[in-house]
């Protein structure tokens, strides 16, 4: 039976889930990757075998067995390292080798070292956002926690390498999750620091009132006028008026 | 990470980097001032390509990049500050130095920047030399005086939008314009002398009204007056017949 892992795709900001399938059939060694891979994701045949040795299992380059890996949908073109981390995981279930907990509600991105540590992956927040509207836990490289933290309420497992991961797993994964803090709230109510203050300039009264104006509904200004009219002065100080974001907005 | 973002790239940039583009495409400057402003000095010195290419993304606040490969909608909900001289030598308009372009240089000059682009651009401002005079005087208002200001009506704008999933006024629809920009007899009529000698387009209306509410919310008030309508239209780039 073909081992089931989740994983996430991320193109541009849209994010898709993939299914990581793995099948080990009897006969001559082979180890393939299908579901229109890029060049990373096919070289990242030797990183997975490289860091499984390294975590202390049997590589897939040393079953005498056929392994097919296909990430799902097919037809949807797979680009980056972050499926290095569902792949090992994948094999490792289907090999027999680890005995996780149900992994079904659980989606998986990273990149892995030669050495079994795991790379940050890009993308993280679209995937984090993805991950807590669909109500699954996250996992992903220590590197990334920081990052996926300000997404609050979703549920993370972070790992710094792949054999920290698979403790982590094989217990009870609810243990090991923690869940995402939000924006701390400091960071609302940093000042901006500037030496550009609008109250520097001088005159120009009808054109800070139309930056006041622009910074408070988001319009569109044309500043026209001479050159040396303060122009590009006034807007370099835009930032200094402009409201600070909603958490809503930042993410 | 709460400061909105301020992009200012140079004039000589590329459609791509601006817009966003690739074989597998990646967001432009436009998207990176998401939320924020982009600001683009010397305006006219743009390529035409990129100066056209935002009509999209000033009207509904993203961008389609459409590749072989992929078509990836990236967000661009920024706010557009472009600087630019009224002609090349920089002096028309001025009272005392006289401007010394030929009429052909400064309707090429004009020219660069096409009326639909003008006409997605609700508020325009022309700057004056300042007298000497005035550049003894005290210090004006702060920005953090004026922050407060936007602070509250961005708070106002939140509270009232928070149904309908936007957050600033440059975002209304047109049918959301219609139950949050409601005018009174007045205004209306203000606004149709307005539209009659200035030939304003439908746009033209739609974003007058918006920067009226605006106007309005950082006056802390309810409801948009004559006022409000008078000084947005005072700001609105016109043909005069």
């Amino acid at each position: 039976m073909a081992t089931k892992i989740n994983s996430l795709s991320v193109i541009g900001l849209n994010v898709k889930p993939v299914t990581v399938e793995m099948d080990l059939d009897p006969g001559l060694h082979s180890f393939r990757i299908v579901g229109l891979p890029d060049k990373a994701v096919e070289e990242s045949r030797e990183r997975v075998g490289a860091a499984i040795k390294a975590s202390g299992a049997k590589s897939p380059q040393k079953f005498n067995r056929k392994i097919i890996v296909n990430l799902a949908p097919a037809d949807l073109k797979k680009q980056g390292p972050a499926f290095d981390l569902p792949i090992a995981i994948a094999f490792l279930a289907a090999s027999a080798q680890a005995k996780f907990s149900p992994l079904e509600k659980i989606v998986f991105a990273g990149e892995l070292a030669l050495d079994g540590s795991l790379r940050s992956v890009q993308g993280a927040l679209p995937m984090a956002l993805f991950a807590r509207e669909k109500n699954l836990t996250i996992v992903l490289p220590e590197e990334n926690k920081s990052e996926v933290n300000l997404v609050k309420g979703v549920k993370i497992i972070s790992a710094s390498s792949l054999k920290q991961l698979i403790i982590k797993l094989e217990k009870n994964t609810e243990a090991e999750q923690v869940v995402g803090e939000g924006l701390p709230d400091n960071i609302l109510s940093t000042t901006i620091n500037s030496d550009f203050d609008i109250g520097f300039i001088k005159g120009q009264e009808q054109a800070k009132r139309a930056l006041e104006i622009a910074a408070a509904g988001g319009h569109h200004v044309m500043l026209s006028g001479s050159p040396g009219s303060g122009k590009t002065l006034l807007a370099r100080s835009m930032p200094t008026i402009m409201s600070h974001m909603t958490e809503e907005e930042t993410l | 990470m709460t400061e909105r973002p301020f992009r200012t790239p140079h004039h000589s940039a590329s459609v791509v980097s601006i817009i966003g583009g690739g074989t597998y495409p990646k967001p432009g400057e436009i998207t990176l001032a998401h939320r924020g402003v982009l600001f683009l000095d010397e305006f006219p010195e743009f390529q035409r390509p990129i100066v056209e290419a935002l009509r999209q993304p000033l009207e509904d606040g993203e961008v389609t990049v459409a590749r072989a490969k992929e078509t990836i909608t990236f967000p661009a909900r920024f706010s557009l500050i472009a600087a630019q001289n009224p002609c090349p030598c920089g002096n028309l308009g001025d009272k005392e130095i006289e401007c010394i372009c030929a009429p052909r240089d400064i309707m090429r000059y004009a020219r660069k920047v096409s009326g639909p682009i003008l006409d997605r651009i609700d508020i325009t401002v022309s700057l004056m030399r300042i007298p000497f005079s005035k550049l003894s005087e005290e210090n004006s208002e702060s920005s953090e005086e004026i922050r407060k200001r936007v602070e509250e009506a961005r708070a106002v704008q939140n509270k009232r939008f928070d149904a309908i999933k936007i957050t600033c006024n440059a975002e209304l629809s047109a049918r959301q314009l219609n139950n949050f920009c409601k005018i009174d007899a007045q205004s209306t009529q203000m606004l149709e002398a307005a539209h009659n000698k200035f030939h304003l387009s439908p746009r033209g209306i739609s974003r007058i009204l918006k920067v009226s509410r605006t106007i309005a919310d950082l006056s802390q008030e309810k409801n948009i007056g004559p006022q409000h309508i008078a000084e947005a239209i005072q700001y609105r780039q016109k043909e005069e017949s």
